[in-house]
């Protein structure tokens, strides 16, 4: 018994050691990555933050009346609060309201178009992280005429 | 007696197989452990010095997102509130400025079951440039009846915290005679008159309410849109002959 309990041999050693720095490495790594991921979030909510006020800001662009000589501005690039924003809204219906019975003669009056359906694609970046969203946005256009 | 004699062997071959620690060897191992746990110490002030920072960071952020959630929810909820002048004259709570507005909403961001007066104005920050603040009076259970009321503006927000510009319009027609004219013009093919953008819109002085709000920070524009039913709101105040 006495020339066993000597001390800890070698193997004993290296394995205690090994199964030591296992922990404490998952520890590490466990930690690192709850730290990354928590900054992952930080973005990420800011730019979640931007987003009402972005959909407004391209609403009103969208809104604005378009002139004859003028094209309908349908992208856009800006930067809020740090965050690079992309935006581009396509056409995928334009409209007219229902047909209206008039007075004096009794005919359907029958309108130009005039309510357009967009579908906005809106592209965030800021600093590491990249957000995409897709939403449809209407307007209209209260001058549209007759036909 | 025979417990007694068992607990005495083995204190005996305890002592027997031990001869303790020599002074140098108690030297060496005291070092060592507190090399480790200082160097262990170290490492965890470090983590959660690290952590701390990180963890702030996110929450600052998460303030921010409530905040804004917030006040959006009550700039959806402005509506035209009809109140008297100093000469019994009615018109709407609503005073805008190229630098702020004051209105009222159904709710507020403190507590959603009571509305409240805010405004939101630009203010000069250190670098020059400006930051967006949201400020806040609860109306609770005080009914806001005069526009002269003094109001505890309590509750405050930064929005923004720097921009190089914030300027605010307001979209809306320019006083009730020409919104009255228009409205009895519907729907013939001329049109009388169309709103417009102010850069001041004062709720008392045209009896109206905007229709629309522009802050626009340094190209970024945030749109208001607000109910278009002040002339159905002051109607219930006045009587026509």
């Amino acid at each position: 018994m006495g020339t066993r309990a000597q001390g800890f041999s070698l193997i004993e050693v290296l394995m205690a050691m090994t199964i030591l720095f296992a922990a404490v490495t998952t520890g590490l790594v466990a930690f690192q990555n709850s730290q990354a991921s928590s900054a992952k979030a930080a973005e990420v909510t800011h730019i979640l933050t931007q987003i009402e006020t972005l959909q407004s800001s391209i609403r009103f662009q969208l809104q604005q009346p378009v002139s004859e000589t003028a094209e309908r501005v349908t992208s856009g690039q800006l930067e809020i609060n740090g965050v690079q924003v992309q935006w581009q809204a396509t056409p995928i219906n334009d409209l007219p309201p229902p047909a209206r019975v008039s007075g004096e003669a009794i005919q359907l009056v029958r309108y130009q178009p005039r309510y357009q359906l967009f579908e906005v694609a809106l592209q965030l970046r800021y600093d590491s992280s990249q957000r995409e969203f897709y939403y449809e946005e209407l307007v209209w256009d209260a001058t549209a005429a007759t036909l | 007696m025979g417990r007694h004699c068992r607990h005495a062997l083995t204190q005996r071959t305890y002592t027997d197989r031990q001869h303790g620690f020599t002074l140098v060897e108690t030297l060496i191992s005291l070092v060592l452990i507190s090399l480790v746990m200082l160097s262990a110490a170290m490492a965890y002030q470090y983590f959660t010095q690290n952590w701390q920072r990180n963890q702030s960071n996110f929450l600052d952020v998460r303030e921010n997102y409530r905040t804004w959630q917030l006040v959006h929810q009550v700039t959806d909820a402005i509506y035209p509130k009809v109140v008297f002048d100093d000469n019994q004259v009615p018109g709407f709570y609503f005073l805008g400025r190229d630098d702020g507005f004051t209105g009222v909403a159904s709710i507020s961001a403190q507590d959603p079951s009571t509305s409240a007066v805010f405004r939101i104005f630009r203010e000069p920050n250190q670098n020059n440039g400006f930051r967006l603040v949201y400020e806040e009076a609860t109306l609770g259970q005080q009914a806001l009846q005069r526009a002269g009321q003094t109001l505890p503006f309590n509750f405050r927000r930064i929005l923004i915290e720097n921009a190089a510009s914030i300027s605010f319009r307001y979209q809306g027609w320019q006083n009730i005679a020409v919104r009255s004219r228009a409205i009895a013009a519907e729907g013939f093919e001329e049109r009388i008159a169309t709103p417009e953008w102010f850069s001041d819109y004062d709720g008392m002085e045209r009896s109206l309410h905007p229709l629309a709000i522009e802050i626009n920070a340094a190209g970024v524009v945030w749109f208001i849109t607000l109910p278009d039913s002040a002339v159905a709101e002051l109607s219930r105040y006045t009587s026509d002959v």
